[in-house]
């Protein structure tokens, strides 16, 4: 699995994540039991100092004002320094201590208690004077708050609670008592190692299983990438079967055999195409060369030899007519930066077109006919452009209108748009081929081309720039004779 | 004289094809499109038919397939500005495929090799214009 696969970054990326969430999760339950374990032992440790307090408050009530000297005493492993305290009140404390020893279990914890100068007067005897010391500078913070710390002492875990001691509002000393707390240290420590190992483990697992589902998402994509792989122009003809894919997939699969089919109808497109530009090119060579051939088999007078160059002549121009207006389609349709768009008034525009188009039209003494709208209408279009838009149906108008024949220009607004309508009284166009006539080279059947010019490409240069300036163009047969073509504009 | 028709939209291939052919004493007949050709078919005998494929509408592919079942002693070469291997693809089991744009010489020997050797026509045809080149 390469490192740069989508299979490869899906199962990492899984994995991080997972990681992320199974941590998270891990040291919430950590934190929740931890602090569930330490609420119940704490409640313990606040029993343990209320008690003390109790005894305490007794000591203070024997003797408030002997501060400053003290008696030991040893009692249960647990050492007493009481202030000063002589016969009687010694005995009550004494007693006192003793009951809270044995009814508190204190045999086990460290107990220190510590004067406001932080000097120890009272303090259990079974752990060392250093630990002692070492608390002292651990704890005191003299905040008047309950402190709890856990602390690793000699590989031994004890859970403190640090008390504040007060008489009559007056902090009088500071209670100090750690209890044993390794089981419950024992607990987390397994727990810890219980989610970790736990994390590590299905981290692992699941980025294997990410891994196969991964490269199980990602096998129908392999296929399609096979398939496409093998797919040359001469096999458009191929599709990627979709049986039993996913949802998402099956998208994929639809979209691409859907660019397949679309490439192969611009294939089929581009060969027909190429085809009838083949055809417009080499028949005037296949003449030409047949011309000279023939004018070549023997000797021929000088008149002869004219006529052949005129031909040929002729199919030249014909050839470069071709080229330069397949030219000017290919640039009309993907090159909309020929256009120099500017705003005119289009009805002296059109005024002028249909001046030319009269003295066109005089040649076979039709009668030639323009009406336009009074009125300023300005439409942001290409001059040089439109004005071919309208000769290149104007001249098929003239050719195909009988001698003494009618051709009408008859521009209207309508809305934001303007019409206008070129209509003649030729033979009409079979309705069959009413859409097809825009087509590249499309001629209608049985029509011949008299002039050198008719390939097919007029009405399709005629369609590009009409598009090209958001307007349409449509062809419609006279209910009596001849044809109607439809120029529709937008004005500004 | 052997006849040959030649199927062709573009009235100056027609028209040079048929000049030259004349000159070389074979008898021409034209048709500009399939029905002009069956046309011709039914009226006489025709040894050769020189067939265009691409015709505006006509298609000179289809054509074949009549001539090939009704004429079958009728010899066609395939002449059209598509490429010989395109002819092939369209036109399959046409005696001779020529692209116009190869010149009418090529074509000749194609029509000769289809009557076998030169014919009497082209002997004298060839002859004459020897005589007056």
């Amino acid at each position: 699995m390469r490192a740069n696969s989508i299979r490869f970054k899906t199962s990492i990326l899984y994995s991080i994540i997972l990681f992320f969430i199974l941590d998270i999760f891990g040291g919430i339950i950590f934190l929740s039991i931890r602090h569930i374990l330490y609420a119940d032992f704490d409640e313990k440790l606040r029993i343990k100092v209320s008690e003390i307090t109790s005894l305490l408050n007794a000591s203070e009530e024997l003797s408030p004002a002997r501060a400053g000297s003290f008696v030991i005493s040893r009692k249960n492993g647990i050492f007493i320094e009481a202030v000063g305290l002589e016969g009687k009140s010694r005995k009550i404390i004494d007693n006192l201590w003793r009951a809270e020893v044995e009814a508190l279990s204190l045999k086990e914890d460290y107990i220190n208690v510590f004067d406001v100068g932080r000097r120890s007067f009272l303090f259990s005897s079974n752990y060392p004077q250093e630990i002692g010391n070492f608390l002292r500078k651990m704890f005191i913070s003299a905040n008047n708050k309950k402190n709890y710390k856990t602390i690793k002492i000699k590989k031994n875990y004890f859970r403190f609670i640090e008390s504040p001691f007060l008489y009559k509002n007056s902090l009088r000393c500071i209670i100090l008592i750690g209890s044993p707390a390794g089981h419950i240290e024992h607990i987390l420590n397994r727990l810890f190692l219980f989610i970790l190992a736990g994390i590590v483990c299905i981290v692992v697992v699941t980025s294997f299983l990410g891994k196969f589902l991964a490269y199980s998402i990602l096998k129908p994509v392999a296929e399609v990438a096979r398939i496409a792989n093998n797919i040359s122009h001469h096999e458009l003809g191929v599709r990627i079967p979709a049986g039993q894919i996913d949802t998402e997939m099956k998208y994929l699969v639809d979209s691409f055999n859907s660019m397949i089919s679309r490439l192969q109808k611009a294939f089929g497109h581009i060969n027909e195409f190429s085809s009838h530009v083949a055809h417009e090119l080499k028949t005037p060579l296949a003449i030409v060369k047949g011309e000279i051939e023939l004018a070549l088999e023997r000797d021929r007078l000088p008149d002869e030899y004219k006529r052949v160059l005129r031909e040929s002549l002729d199919e030249l121009n014909k050839i470069i007519r071709t080229t330069q207006d397949l030219f000017l389609l290919a640039q009309l349709d993907y090159r909309t930066d020929i256009f120099k768009f500017e705003q005119f008034d289009f009805i002296v525009f059109l005024a002028e077109i249909c001046e030319h188009a009269r003295v066109l039209s005089s040649t076979k003494e039709i009668n030639f006919s323009c009406g336009l709208p009074a009125g300023h209408f300005i439409v942001n279009g290409d001059k040089v452009h439109l004005r071919r838009l309208f000769f290149n149906i104007l001249d098929n108008a003239v050719k195909f209108t009988p001698p003494f024949g009618d051709i009408d220009v008859l521009a209207a607004v309508n809305g934001s748009k303007i019409h206008i309508n070129i209509s003649d009284n030729g033979e009409g166009i079979p309705e069959q081929y009413l859409t097809k006539i825009f087509d590249k080279f499309f001629r209608v059947p049985g029509k011949k081309q008299n002039d050198s010019h008719g390939i097919g490409l007029g009405l399709s240069i005629a369609r590009s720039i009409a598009l090209a300036h958001d307007g349409d163009i449509t062809a419609n047969n006279k209910p009596e004779k001849g044809c109607i073509f439809t120029i529709v504009l937008p004005l500004c | 004289m052997k006849t040959i028709l030649i199927v062709d939209d573009e009235d100056k291939i027609r028209n040079i094809y048929g000049r030259h052919l004349e000159a070389y004493g074979f008898k021409v007949l034209g048709a500009a499109n399939t029905v002009e050709a069956g046309a011709a078919l039914k009226e006489q005998p025709i040894d050769l038919v020189l067939l265009d494929i691409n015709m505006g509408q006509a298609r000179g592919d289809e054509f074949f397939g009549i001539i090939a079942l009704v004429y079958r002693e009728v010899k066609v070469i395939v002449t059209s500005v598509y490429s010989v291997e395109d002819q092939k693809r369209l036109i399959d089991g046409a005696f001779g495929y020529h692209d116009k744009a190869d010149g009418f010489s090529k074509l000749m020997d194609k029509i000769n090799k289809s009557f076998g050797t030169q014919s009497e026509e082209c002997r004298s045809g060839i002859a004459s214009i020897k005589e007056r080149g």
